[in-house]
């Protein structure tokens, strides 16, 4: 039986779908206690990998356990792990309440824990409509109240926040951050980050079926590396001054400003006044969190083409280094596989870079998003080249690549150091990541 | 496993579909008999014209036995919908979720829906016995025993096909596909193939075909309890009698019972032991 400990364990996970790998060699542990969040764009193999866990789906290779044994062996499932996997799970002539009478059967509990669910998730006055009529935060809650009602120790939700609306969301939020707190477990995926970044404390974040996250919510936010936007009367002096003060990672922006990362604004004004450069403007500039999550889960969808060099001392081989490895530090021998299994496989294949750097063969030429391009928004076909990023939204910098540069000062990361524009001003044609999830918004992996 | 067995009979009575299949079930048995009935008791009376006196000719055994055939295919659907129907709405994860296992669940799918099979049978005995006395009154029923006798197996044969079905759903998982290769298999596969089985000279072998095993073994007894509520003379001969209730060539009744037995618990197994193992992404 199980040990009650609440842990979700998974080890070298593979699922083959035929000749398509679904999930690669994944490994990573959900401790109680805290909201872990499971990310990844769609088809990262998300869902599968939730399903395995569940024993809904059988690995190819590995073993995902929940409180220490798998979970066909639990004896009692229900009552240890609730899941929401899909919003359609249901019979559309059957009602609510009877829907929740059948598998409180099944599992045993009493008929009073039905009314109890349906209270909890807010259906209790629609448990006599049919599951069939309900909108899809409906039956998103219809959902929660079947995976609530043998009182789980362990829930686990795929893409929970589909179909509801704000104030759903909300509840949702709330809902499981207390179910975390009682030191019970939660894991709960998604494809967009912001949709659970207010919810979660633990990320793992996962692309093309490997882990490349896996540690607290705030590790990754405090990696985020503010730069510095300054506008001097004169860039060549402010930046000799720069380097003189040993700050070397700056580079100046398409608009004559200078961006300079690692810094605070104050330290770069400071030296513009020592220097005798005029300082017109500063401002500091952060790379959100979704930015973080594009680069990480980037080249999902990347076609394969060959890149062209864009810095020196490249090591796409390399695993991400340290600001990644809070909590479970990357073993290279993860990787061993992949490249084993796939010798002929382009490095960017893996570690893709940006994109901006070559054409994309892939994609249409006309409606993709430019520079510019928020994260999240609508392709801007008519942006302005040379617009100034920063006075608009947070400039879209190029998201890292998994592959950071060895030889970049510390911390590794840092989402600037490859934004070299074009110096003949020709516009990039970026490939904005975030467009290849839009399609997917209400979707699932 | 009274708890997964529980769940699955709530599943069946919160939606229509069992009282749905019903519908047909009753009309079929019903109306059979109600036919066969109306029709002996002319030739019962042409007969009694003829001979002079009135002879108890009990045909409505054989109806009874044929209407149990009739009626099986509704009760085969409906089980045939117990694991695929799961696939179809997607519910199958839950069911496994909640479930002490899969062998539990599936289990108490085969307990759940030999019940409903039960159901099935019990209902065209009652159709059919009301049709029986409507088309020919009650003198010309047989005795109570033989009745009952031939609804039992005819009630047998019923659970039977449900669980061959709720077999079949479990194998193929796709509702439409499994309903549809059920009714064109016995609604027209099978016919076929006995055609060419004939055609090759080894017309017996198309007696141990599933549907021909369960309708064949039906006949056989029905008319076997016919023959002797007739109490002819020993010296009979039936020949035109078998050919006329078309069992001539056909194995004892329990032989068929027992073939029909083995596909069934063939049927069943598999889809168990398939669903136990099946990928449910």
């Amino acid at each position: 039986m199980h040990d009650g400990s609440g842990r979700i364990t998974v080890q070298q996970l593979t699922k083959r779908f035929g000749p398509v790998t679904a999930v690669q060699n994944l490994s990573f542990t959900v401790e109680p206690g805290s909201v872990t969040g499971f990310l990844g764009p769609n088809g990262a193999g998300k869902t599968t990998t939730l399903r395995m866990i569940l024993g809904l789906v059988r690995p190819s290779v590995g073993i995902a356990t929940v409180n220490g044994t798998a979970f066909n062996t639990l004896g009692d499932p229900a009552r240890v792990v609730g899941a929401v996997l899909e919003a359609q799970n249901f019979h559309p002539k059957r009602k609510a309440r009877n829907h929740l009478r059948v598998y409180a059967a099944a599992i045993g509990v009493p008929d009073t824990r039905v009314e109890q669910v349906l209270q909890l998730v807010g259906l209790g006055e629609v448990g006599e409509r049919k599951a069939g009529q309900f909108s899809m935060g409906m039956k998103q809650r219809l959902a929660l109240a079947t995976a609530l009602l043998g009182d789980p120790q362990v829930l686990l939700l795929d893409e929970p926040a589909n179909g509801l609306d704000p104030e759903g969301i909300a509840w949702l939020r709330t809902f499981l951050q207390s179910f975390a707190r009682s030191g019970r477990t939660v894991l709960v995926s998604s494809h967009i980050l912001a949709e659970v970044e207010q919810t979660v404390d633990q990320l793992i974040i996962i692309s093309r079926g490997q882990t490349m996250y896996n540690g607290p919510l705030e590790h990754l936010r405090r990696s985020q590396q503010a730069r510095v936007l300054v506008r001097p009367s004169d860039p060549e002096k402010l930046m000799t001054a720069l380097r003189d003060a040993g700050i070397y990672n700056l580079e100046p922006t398409p608009d004559g400003r200078l961006a300079v990362v690692g810094v605070q604004s104050e330290q770069v004004a400071d030296i513009a006044l020592k220097a005798g450069v005029s300082v017109y403007g500063i401002e500091e500039e952060r790379v959100n969190l979704e930015q973080l999550y594009f680069s990480l889960t980037q080249g999902q969808y990347t076609p394969g083409t060959v890149p062209q060099q864009f810095g020196p001392g490249q090591q796409p081989y390399l695993p991400p280094q340290p600001p990644y490895q809070v909590q479970q530090p990357y073993q290279p021998q993860q990787y061993q596989p992949q490249y084993q299994q796939q010798p002929y496989q382009p490095p960017q294949d893996q570690y893709q870079p940006p994109p901006q750097y070559q054409p994309q063969p892939g994609y249409p030429p006309q409606g993709y998003p430019q520079q510019n391009t928020p994260p999240q928004g609508m392709p801007p076909q008519g942006a302005p080249p040379q617009n100034t990023p920063a006075q608009h939204t947070p400039a879209q910098p190029t998201p890292p690549q998994g592959n950071p540069v060895p030889d970049a000062p510390p911390p590794q990361f840092s989402p600037w150091q490859q934004q070299v524009p074009p110096q003949d001003g020709q516009q990039p044609g970026q490939a904005d990541p975030a467009q290849h999830d839009q399609g997917g918004l209400g979707g699932r992996s | 496993m009274g708890n997964a067995v529980k769940a699955e009979f709530r599943k069946i009575f919160t939606t229509k579909m069992w009282w749905a299949l019903l519908i047909p079930s009753v009309v079929v048995a019903f109306l059979a008999n109600l036919g066969f009935a109306a029709v002996q008791k002319t030739g019962q009376a042409d007969l009694a014209q003829v001979s002079g006196q009135t002879v108890h000719v009990p045909i409505a055994l054989i109806s009874l036995g044929v209407s149990f055939g009739f009626t099986a295919i509704f009760a085969a659907i409906y089980g045939a919908m117990a694991i695929s129907g799961e696939f179809r709405h997607r519910t199958i994860g839950t069911t496994y979720l909640t479930g002490r296992s899969r062998g539990d669940v599936l289990a108490a799918k085969l307990i759940a829906y030999s019940g409903m099979g039960l159901l099935y049978g019990v209902t065209t005995l009652i159709c059919a016995t009301l049709g029986a006395l409507a088309g020919d009154g009650s003198d010309a029923l047989p005795s109570g025993g033989s009745w009952l006798l031939v609804a039992l197996v005819g009630i047998v044969i019923i659970m039977l096909w449900t669980l061959l079905g709720v077999g079949l759903g479990g194998l193929i998982s796709n509702q439409i596909a499994a309903v549809v290769i059920l009714l064109a298999w016995s609604l027209a596969g099978e016919n076929i193939l006995s055609v060419l089985l004939r055609a090759m000279n080894i017309s017996s072998v198309a007696h141990y075909l599933p549907a021909s095993s369960a309708s064949g073994s039906l006949v056989v007894f029905a008319y076997d309890r016919f023959i002797s509520e007739l109490s002819l003379p020993p010296s009979a001969n039936l020949s035109d009698l078998e050919s006329v209730f078309n069992v001539a060539g056909l194995p004892p009744w329990w032989v068929g019972g027992l073939v029909f037995i083995a596909y069934a618990a063939v049927f069943a197994l598999a889809g168990w032991a398939i669903s136990r193992r099946r990928d449910i992404s």
